[in-house]
């Protein structure tokens, strides 16, 4: 195959699947700018690899793959950066309604990889093992982590389902 | 319903137990959070140059680690450019094809191991210089990819010269790189990182039981972008040993960490250590001696070394019983 034709494949499938991808950063990072920074870099790693990306069985879910993981590396990147230097950058306050901030909020309690095996098991739709295997962590991991996850998002969300009801 | 991939209805989980009113709940308002996201704009273009750029420096960052390691060195006594060319300058000599034209006097034409040195070494002659240095370089680099054949028991296949400075192992359709560098005068040998990095593992490991060093392993992130590393102090020196992942098929070297470190610690590898450092005090004396003495205008002073000290100009792995096994093995499989 070409160069070209592999670019331009890359192209069809970047500008068909950017969004998807973009909404799974978003959740993830919980920020529209770093969402966005995220897929951008996460399409520059496909296309750096595409040559075996696009031979993938599952392209969707290698790019999920490559996005969880550009997204901890962020993070823990970030989390290095605090602890060598000084504050963090604030993560700014989602200028939006209620719930996406009730949401965000929510999910910005949970430590990046434990909202990152939110996101893939409920907004995913992974399973357990799917999850573990994205993240390189076992089962019983996921498993624990969730539910722990879940007690923590049940008292932030409160009353969340008014907003649901509401939106 | 949000466009991921197809995957399991929504709907209680199995290890969702009492939280199934939650989850079900978490899942409507991250969808009705995300679906009220502005459509992102175009970044396909933007993705393309980046990832270009990302390609072409991956695949640069070997050669140029390498090259940066020796100029560090400063003695460059490295096996990049085959254990018949450590000479006190780039490896880039190394490579080039030979003419006579090259400032050859700081090459040495060394045999290799292999050579039948006293019927070839009477032969050189002034004009022929060059072509012999190219060939002994050649061969030299051969010597070293037969060594990490061997000492890597084919887990990458038959390693062979590639391009500047560089080896490759092929198997299976796949192209490993491959560097094994010999550096001397280096201190001691570093720590690992701490904290350590992220991208990186790294561990102490013992070669023999006996000989420390560290064992690094880079990438993972991806499928096929594992690379790993050696690196140990060996008389005076720092010897550095890594192997690449296949970057256009992505395939990580079939190689494991414990794999790396036997073959890093085998005798054809401490051997070859040891015939390189040989060669490279050899070297230095000849080329003090002839700068101090002679100073020659001469294309090259090798051809006098040649023929006349055949003894001194034909290093061997024979001098002592490790190297000769050595010797054999590596003669053996090269050809």
């Amino acid at each position: 195959m070409s160069a070209t034709v592999r670019q331009r494949d890359f192209e069809e499938y970047a500008r068909a699947g950017r969004q998807r991808l973009y909404r799974t950063a978003y959740l993830l990072c919980g920020d529209r700018e770093h969402a966005r920074d995220l897929v951008q870099s996460t399409l520059a790693r496909l296309f750096q690899h595409w040559h075996r990306a696009s031979r993938a069985d599952h392209l969707d879910a290698y790019a999920r793959t490559v996005l969880t993981r550009l997204f901890l590396h962020e993070r823990r990147r970030r989390l290095r950066d605090l602890l060598a230097h000084a504050r963090p950058d604030p993560a700014p306050a989602a200028p939006r309604p209620e719930l996406r901030v009730t949401l965000m909020a929510a999910l910005g309690e949970l430590p990046p990889r434990a909202r990152a095996m939110v996101v893939l098991r409920y907004w995913e739709d992974l399973s357990v093992s799917e999850v573990a295997a994205q993240l390189r962590c076992s089962e019983s991991t996921v498993k624990s982590q969730c539910s722990r996850s879940l007690t923590r998002l049940r008292a932030e969300l409160g009353d969340a389902h008014v907003y649901t009801a509401e939106y | 319903m949000h466009d991921t991939p197809p995957g399991r209805p929504h709907g209680p989980e199995p290890d969702a137990g009492p939280d199934d009113a939650l989850v079900g709940e978490l899942r409507e308002l991250m969808e009705r959070a995300a679906a009220g996201l502005a459509p992102l704009p175009d970044l396909t273009q933007e993705a393309v140059r980046l990832g270009g750029r990302r390609r072409i420096r991956a695949r640069l960052a070997v050669v140029g680690a390498v090259a940066g390691v020796l100029a560090a060195g400063g003695i460059g006594s490295a096996a990049l450019g085959g254990l018949g060319s450590a000479a006190p300058q780039p490896v880039g000599p190394a490579v080039a094809p030979p003419t006579a034209t090259r400032p050859s006097a700081v090459r040495t034409p060394v045999p290799a191991p292999s050579m039948p040195t006293p019927t070839s070494t009477p032969t050189s002659t002034t004009s022929s210089v060059s072509a012999p240095t190219g060939t002994t370089e050649a061969l030299g680099r051969a010597e070293v990819a037969a060594a990490l054949t061997v000492a890597l028991g084919d887990l990458i296949g038959t390693v062979s010269p590639d391009g500047a400075g560089l080896f490759a192992g092929r198997i299976d359709g796949h192209t490993f790189p491959v560097t094994f560098q010999v550096i001397q005068g280096a201190d001691a040998l570093d720590e690992c990182p701490d904290p350590p990095d992220q991208a990186v593992t790294c561990r102490t490991a013992w070669l023999s039981g006996r000989i420390e060093a560290r064992l690094l392993v880079a990438g993972g992130d991806l499928p096929g972008d594992e690379s790993l590393g050696i690196s140990y102090r060996y008389l005076e020196s720092t010897v550095k040993l890594t192997i690449g992942a296949d970057t256009d098929a992505g395939v990580s070297p079939p190689v494991t960490a414990d794999q790396l470190v036997v073959a890093a610690g085998s005798e054809v590898m401490l051997a070859a250590v040891k015939y390189e450092l040989k060669y490279a005090a050899r070297y230095a004396e000849k080329a003090e001696a002839n700068s101090s003495g002679e100073a020659s205008d001469s294309p090259s002073f090798l051809a006098p070394d040649a023929t006349t000290e055949p003894s001194t100009a034909e290093p061997s792995l024979a001098g002592d019983p490790n190297d000769t096994d050595s010797a054999s093995e590596t003669g053996g499989s090269s050809r």
